[in-house]
């Protein structure tokens, strides 16, 4: 522990800190890792970066690089202890930032204190004595070049606002990198890029009242920011719907994305045009839908923002996009303080500040409207999600209705099917909201100003998602590591995932030899252990949940409805749900603690499973008689030593000497080891 | 409403009757589940009719025709029972458990009546019970013939036994436990696990007859170089006799923990130079430091104010070596208040476009904050000064006891253990005089009494934000917490009735009632923490494994971004904020797993090994008879 604790609290920090200065001059061998096609654009040499929130300016020194994929700080002190315990990327280094994940960077004068905010394109003052990066994931760099040769801070900072904010999109790095991909992606992923992985998810939910039309990738298309594949009621004629099309807006009609045998479904749709005077379109469509119920029952309309024809608003409506980056903007200024005063200030007016940005309520909208969702979906009743151009809060609403229902959205490659079934093949503008440039030509996309389309639905996503393996931790098979990494990785543009607007904007650059890296290929990036991270040690598998979800919702389910839909019943109320601590405020020091946080449940878990993994063995090998029998390894569990965020502690230093071996699990999954307890049973 | 089917736990487990046999639950980990399994309590000592009475309850008086008004699921109708412990309603229509409700009497703050004979509406007419633990109960009656008179005038009654000069219920408790919870604390080897008495200090016995301090316990551990004669003129400096005493001493440094009420300063300043010398000897005990930090809890300009009464504290040019801090924690009647509105907030609905307002405005989580912080201050100069550190506040028997209390659990993991938990509270709380009686009111119906303050279940909650923040340095779960916090007020047991331990001796406590402790450890599975990693889980004979070792000290971050509203405790009576998935269930599964595979690997082993030695050394024996 750290001498100078209880002044007023200051000073966890101190104990991490690291020497000043001491090496300045020695910084010839530092260079960055380069991946193949990346190149360097500004260096900035003898830089000085700053312990986050440290009271007096205390850092590292190193060298400051600008790429054009990322910014990389190389420190040219070797670290001893190099964080074993924190995620390692292949691809970035610990103190390296995609360009694309840069969110805002401040003038400083050295110092932590903020001056001025540098705009893209914007004017460079002459001297620039120190520059802070606010990171898209609430991280915040802040270097000094106090001690650097002249002019070299200003070089830094011109390249950095020149790559960071390009203006094309294929001046992304993504079109540059010649790094060698071969996919390796789980059978069981699905796509959802070909008529066929449709076709096998209309199986899978077994619903034949449903049937796949390929218009959409014809020269007929009316629904210009989706694939080519819809699924719609199968009473509907291709003519119908190019038809009914033009009164919606974007061609939103309403489309199927989930069903259940007994008939219910789930449908996404944007709203009718401003123009149209009255709901007919919207009515003789979902006449239709109620015909492709068995039963013949009515769907249920959920108005995600509201119904302009009946101005059926309510307090619980989802926000204008600008209003969630409003809200967005309120929330990284209160997880992203740059000096311990600025921390304790707020935290004096910790819940003023989280009421204003609001963001928990929208937070909790979502899991309200996906409740509501999913309550009629097992009353088999069919749901029709409706909102704007229907590419926005209806994918986070269907997701998490899907997941609320559907067990096999809860596991891993179940949720990475969901998300390229809402997200990437229903066209969610990820550029726009993003706030990358469109790819085409620039011009084109005046329409609207970009800036008014940047909202982080993604990340509101993402947020539901991690309230709902709060509320049931052992139904997701993934952890909320998993989710923070997702987070950090849709903004790491290398991958296609999450860089274009729509499928035909995607298309048109794999025409253009546009290289396709899908983020889902984890071991591109991590290593078994950091991957193993990802899997939660509480989740007991989708045949093994059945008796314990059944009584989770047995008193809950009506008897009309029909059987087995293992629905969950979350916590819709601003009170049932916290801020997600290890995704916004992991980078916040005074907050880290070494055995502290929610990641002991894990880690005591990993342990747990990890020696009865060895057990086991143990006691095959001791059951067929072999001789080697428990090979001199120590009987004692060892538990590594971890802090409040790990794996994305921030801290350095002697805190962090764990034992890692114990997290390698080898992505065993654990319902198998339940039931292996029939071993024990059986006669040796 | 499904999700309100399951409205009805309303019973803690504290309120319904729980059997005996706890070990068959031990997976349960959710202390709201237990009510569902009360059903199986077939050894439950009496079964009257519906209502599971404990040994030496009786119905008292039965209301038939009675409608209870759910906040939640809404109305309905069945027959109140008033015991001498319990309030019960049980609905006619309910065919289970669900929608009964079992409320000890010992929560009740006030009773009152709603409309009158005349008022128009349906259920409009009735009585209103208002608990300390943060729930209201409404009730509607027939509006004829005084309906409800008979039993309010008995709840009235039987709520506040003191009021009306009847013993409370813990006295005709009668239930036995194989073991005596009595027995938990015992002080003189609370101290020898200290290594009290040493060189520095020594055990008294001068307050044997609670002559010198009334409020203090009979045992005490001061300097040995301080003289009986000199702690007496300690006693008359010092606010109500209570005089600084050992708390606690780190076992490889010394410095200490003690703690006392304010000096008697007052407007003009007066020193005792006994006082000072007493002083100076507490900090000679610890060969560390040339230093005493004390530490007072209350506010600076509280502290100011306390020396118009006589009160005030310890001016720096007396007491030369000593450092004087204010750690800004206010006092009862803040908190009182800040509790009232956090019920506001909680109970019946929450207002979900008021609820970060309201708990910002509530200021609780504040003061939480405000107290972990202090107590973080004392551990820090303790553990990493090594410098001895002096507590008080005004009377030294509220805010020191959260202090003293919460710092000895940081510092040292045997009050993490369940065992060490409950000789802290008998020690910091019970001992040295914390006034649960009027803290509390028990049975009392002195509602608005400017005495009565929620300082004990402040403390719990600190301790549940180190359990938050710790989730494995505790041997016990929230649902200890929360068994706690229910017989602090249900009058069931006898441990947090009366002031001090004068009063419980003169009461004869001990015989005449039963421990909170002998319930608890006669059903410790059901409190046990899965995820426990301290020096009980590393065995006998392990060595400390160079890699992981569990912590000793626990330093807490008191910043709101970590410190959380506990909604278990305070919103537990609203079934929408459940968690609905225990956290503890897998993981116990999981445990229970590793033991039985050990077990098994052993078994296995042994067999192997002795195969062995058959196949080696004794000639095989065909057709054992042990072989099946």
């Amino acid at each position: 522990m750290n001498e100078k604790i209880g002044e007023n609290f200051k000073s966890y920090i101190d104990k991490f800190a690291t020497k000043n200065g001491e090496n300045n001059g020695s910084i010839q061998d530092v260079k960055p890792k380069l991946l193949s096609g990346e190149l360097v654009t500004g260096e900035a040499l003898s830089v000085v970066m700053l312990m986050p929130l440290s009271e007096r300016d205390r850092g590292r020194t190193g060298s400051l690089f600008i790429t054009n994929y990322k910014l990389s700080f190389v420190s040219s002190q070797r670290s001893n202890n190099e964080q074993v315990t924190c995620q390692r990327n292949y691809l970035l280094g610990t103190h390296d930032v995609p360009l694309t994940a840069v969110g805002a960077v401040w003038l400083t004068d050295g110092g932590p204190v903020r001056r001025k905010r540098l705009m893209p394109y914007g004017d460079m003052p002459g001297k620039v004595k120190g520059l802070q990066v606010i990171c898209k994931n609430m991280k915040v760099m802040t270097f000094s070049f106090a001690n650097s040769p002249i002019d070299h801070g200003r070089k830094i900072a011109l390249a950095l606002m020149h790559h960071a904010f390009p203006k094309r999109h294929d001046l992304l790095f993504a079109y540059e990198c010649r790094e060698q991909y071969y996919p390796t992606l789980p059978s069981d992923l699905n796509m959802f890029s070909q008529p066929g992985h449709w076709k096998r998810e209309l199986e899978r939910c077994e619903c034949p009242h449903w049937r796949i039309t390929c218009i959409n990738g014809t020269s007929d298309a009316f629904m210009l920011t989706a694939g080519e594949t819809l699924i719609v009621p199968s009473t509907v004629l291709d003519y119908n719907l190019m038809e009914s099309a033009r009164h919606f807006r974007s061609g939103r009609v309403p489309i199927w994305v989930w069903g259940r045998p007994e008939g219910a479904a789930l449908l996404r749709s944007g709203e009718l045009l401003p123009t149209e005077h009255s709901a007919t379109a919207e009515s003789v469509l979902l006449e239709q839908v109620r015909r492709s119920h068995p039963k013949l029952t009515p769907p249920h309309v959920l108005y995600l923002c509201g119904n302009s024809f009946t101005n059926n608003g309510g307090p619980s409506i989802l926000p204008p996009l600008a209003t969630l980056q409003a809200s967005y903007k309120k929330l990284v200024e209160l997880c992203t303080p740059t000096t311990l005063g600025g921390f304790w200030i707020q935290d004096s007016q910790y819940y003023t500040f989280l009421d204003s940005s609001k963001w928990l309520r929208y937070v909790a909208n979502c899991i309200s409207f996906a409740d509501d969702a999913a309550q009629h979906l097992s009353d088999n009743v069919t749901v029709v999600l409706q909102e704007g151009d229907g590419v926005d809060y209806c994918a986070v609403v269907s997701c998490l209705t899907q997941m609320l229902v559907d067990p096999h959205f809860r596991t891993i490659s179940g949720f990475q099917s969901l998300i390229q079934k809402e997200w990437v093949a229903l066209g969610h503008p990820f550029c726009d909201r993003f706030g990358l440039p469109r790819p085409g030509n620039p011009k084109d996309s005046s329409k609207d100003s970009p800036s008014a389309q940047h909202a982080p639905v993604f990340l509101l996503f993402l947020d539901c998602v991690w309230q709902l393996t709060q509320q049931f931790p052992g139904q997701f098979q993934f952890t909320e590591t998993y989710l923070t990494t997702l987070w950090d990785c849709a903004n790491n543009h290398l991958f296609d995932t999450f860089l274009f607007n729509c499928a035909r904007d995607r298309e048109l650059a794999i025409s253009k030899n546009f290289v396709q890296r899908p983020v889902w290929d984890w071991g591109e990036q991590f290593s078994e252990q950091d991957k193993s991270l990802f899997y939660n040690p509480l989740y007991t598998g989708q045949n093994a949940n059945t008796s314990r979800t059944q009584r989770l919702s047995q008193a809950s389910l009506p008897s009309k409805a029909a059987p087995t839909l293992a629905r969950l019943e979350p916590c819709a109320s601003v009170a049932g749900v916290e801020l997600w601590s290890q995704c916004y405020e992991r980078w916040l020091l005074p907050l880290d603690a070494p055995h502290a946080g929610q990641v002991q449940y894990h880690v005591h878990n990993y342990t747990v499973l990890r020696e009865i993994q060895r057990l086991n063995d143990q006691l095959s090998s001791l059951s067929i008689l072999s001789n080697r029998h428990s090979n001199g390894e120590s009987q004692e569990s060892r538990r590594p030593l971890v802090t409040r965020f790990y794996p994305f502690s921030a801290s350095e230093g002697e805190v962090l000497t764990g034992n890692l071996d114990a997290m390698q699990l080898s992505l065993i999954d654990a319902s198998q080891l339940i039931e292996s307890q029939s071993l024990l049973n059986a006669p040796d | 409403m499904d999700k309100h089917n399951s409205t009805e736990l309303l019973n803690s487990d504290c309120s319904i009757p729980l059997f005996k046999n706890a070990s068959s639950d031990s997976l349960d980990s959710d202390s709201k589940s237990s009510s569902l399994n009360s059903k199986h309590g077939q050894d439950s000592p009496q079964v009257l009719g519906d209502i599971q009475l404990l040994e030496g309850e009786k119905v008292m008086s039965v209301a038939r025709d009675v409608t209870y008004l759910c906040p939640y699921s809404g109305p309905s109708r069945g027959v109140l029972k008033v015991t001498n412990y319990q309030l019960h309603f049980r609905p006619t229509d309910a065919a289970s458990m669900q929608g009964i409700l079992s409320v000890p009497l010992g929560v009740v703050s006030r009773i009152e009546k709603v409309g009158g004979a005349s008022s128009k509406g349906e259920n409009s007419y009735g009585i209103e019970v208002f608990c300390k633990d943060m729930r209201n109960l409404r009730f509607a009656h027939k509006q004829e013939n005084h309906s409800r008179r008979g039993i309010f005038e008995k709840l009235q009654q039987l709520a506040f036994p003191l009021s009306h000069k009847l013993p409370l219920f813990a006295f005709s408790y009668k239930e036995s436990f194989p073991e005596d919870g009595w027995h938990v604390y015992e002080p003189i080897a609370e101290l020898r696990r200290m290594g009290v008495n040493n060189d520095m200090w020594r055990i008294t016995r001068m307050n044997d007859k609670y002559e010198v301090c009334d409020s203090y316990p009979a045992i005490w551990a001061v300097p040995a170089a301080a003289n009986d004669d000199l702690l007496r003129s300690v006693a008359a400096f010092r606010s109500r006799g209570r005089i600084p005493v050992l708390a606690w001493i780190h076992p490889s440094s010394q410095a200490t923990i003690t703690r006392c009420s304010q000096p008697l300063v007052g407007v003009s300043g007066k020193r005792s130079h006994q006082d000072e010398r007493y002083i100076q000897f507490i900090m000679d005990a610890n060969a560390q430091a040339h230093k005493l930090f004390i530490m007072d809890a209350r506010p600076t300009a509280n502290a100011v104010a306390n020396k118009a009464k006589g009160g005030g504290y310890e001016s720096e040019d007396a007491y030369q070596n000593a450092d004087l801090v204010f750690l800004d924690i206010h006092n009862i009647h803040v908190m009182r208040e800040s509790l009232r509105k956090l019920k506001e907030l909680c109970f019946p609905q929450i207002d979900q476009t008021r609820w970060f307002s309201g708990i910002e405005a509530s200021c609780w989580l504040k003061h939480i904050k405000c107290i972990l912080a202090g107590a973080v201050r004392i551990v820090d100069k303790v553990e990493n000064h090594k410098t001895s550190v002096l507590v008080h506040c005004s009377d030294g028997w509220d805010r020191t006891a959260q202090l003293t209390a919460l710092a000895m659990l940081m510092l040292d993991p045997y009050y993490r253990t369940l065992r060490g938990f409950e000789v802290l509270i008998e020690k910091e709380w019970l001992s040295f005089g914390h006034k649960f009686q009027l803290r509390i009111g028990h049975g009392d119906d002195r509602h608005s009494d400017a005495d009565r303050s929620p300082v004990f279940v402040q403390w719990v909650d600190c301790v549940w934000q180190l359990q938050q923040q710790f989730p494995t340095a505790f041997e016990f779960t929230e649902r200890l917490l929360i068994t706690i916090v229910d017989h602090l007020y249900s009058c069931r047991f006898g441990t947090f009735l009366f002031n001090t331990e004068r009063e419980r001796v003169k009461e004869e406590v001990k015989t005449k009632t039963v421990s909170l402790w002998s319930y608890i450890n006669s059903r410790q599975d059901l409190y046990l923490n899965p995820l426990y990693w301290g020096p009980k889980c590393l065995g006998p004979g392990s060595p400390p494994s160079p890699y992981s070792r569990p912590q000793v000290v626990l330093v807490p971050v008191a910043s709101l971004r970590v410190i959380k509203l506990w909604k278990a405790l305070y919103c537990r009576w609203n079934p929408t904020m459940r968690q609905q998935d225990p956290i503890y269930q897998r993981t116990r599964e999981l445990v229970a797993l590793q033991a039985q595979l050990e077990a098994a690997v052993a078994a296995a082993a042994g067999d192997h090994a002795a195969r062995q030695h058959r196949l080696g050394l004794t000639p095989p024996r065909v057709a054992s008879p042990h072989h099946v």
